[in-house]
């Protein structure tokens, strides 16, 4: 299988894809998880974090990681299970050697985060097209 | 929500698909990980391997399952460095959801996170509110 390049305007590059994480069960503070690669070039455009179980502070701050780095910060506004907290970013993943993950602010809780991201245009994907 | 076919040249056709697997932290010898379905048939065009922590020997093997049966390997040569990465091009077709597409490893240390770039195949009927 090739790899190929697309016009600018190809739905490669114009489509925003998402990418739901597997659900975390966060044991300490500090604890990373969520993680999300991209062999291409990528922009991360929005983080969206559901709380599926809640922890005991709403204050807490998580901080989202490229590659170990903090690159920006969140908060929920209630630590209640079921609610969530949307930022938007823009977060650029060079290949799959840059990670892309969160770093819990609070020991306890279960947490579920979604990326929303664009290829951005002159990547090549391998295609069979 | 209906199943719907599109043309042959629609994005759904044609876009290139990603799906990252969640990392798999300690590697156990000959154990499957990183396994991916889809409901409509599909190509698997690309498969990449990242070092997540470090192995205690250089080389590791993968071994590429599909439905339970090795479809082909490939290496990483440097697994002691976190980091290290190696994509292979292939082409891998799923029929089904029944299909299961997995790795599996000669080595049990390190910790890996797998990539996969896909297709899905014209003609095939997806879900769809459109």
């Amino acid at each position: 299988m090739a790899l190929r390049s697309f016009a600018y305007d190809d739905p490669n590059y114009t489509l925003t894809r998402q990418f739901c994480s597997d659900k975390a069960d966060i044991a300490s503070s500090a604890e990373v998880f969520a993680s999300f690669r991209s062999r291409v070039k990528v922009v991360v455009n929005s983080i969206t974090a559901y709380i599926v179980s809640a922890a005991s502070a709403a204050s807490a701050v998580y901080t989202v990681l490229r590659s170990g780095s903090a690159n920006t910060t969140f908060t929920f506004g209630a630590g209640t299970a079921g609610n969530m907290t949307v930022i938007s970013c823009a977060i650029t993943l060079e290949s799959a050697g840059d990670l892309l993950s969160i770093k819990s602010g609070q020991g306890g809780g279960e947490y579920q985060i979604l990326y929303e991201y664009n290829v951005i245009p002159g990547a090549s994907l391998y295609s069979n097209q | 929500m209906a199943l719907r076919n599109q043309s042959y040249d629609h994005p759904n056709y044609t876009v290139v698909r990603q799906f990252c697997a969640p990392p798999y932290p300690t590697a156990t010898s000959a154990v499957a990980f990183a396994s991916f379905r889809s409901r409509v048939k599909v190509i698997v065009n690309a498969i990449t391997a990242v070092v997540y922590s470090a192995a205690s020997v250089a080389k590791v093997i993968f071994t590429v399952s599909r439905a339970g049966s090795a479809n082909q390997t490939f290496t990483i040569a440097s697994a002691t460095s976190a980091g290290a990465m190696t994509v292979v091009s292939c082409a891998v077709t799923l029929l089904s959801a029944g299909d299961l597409l997995s790795l599996s490893i000669d080595e049990s240390s390190g910790g890996y996170q797998i990539l996969y770039e896909y297709t899905v195949i014209p003609t095939e009927s997806l879900y769809s509110n459109q």
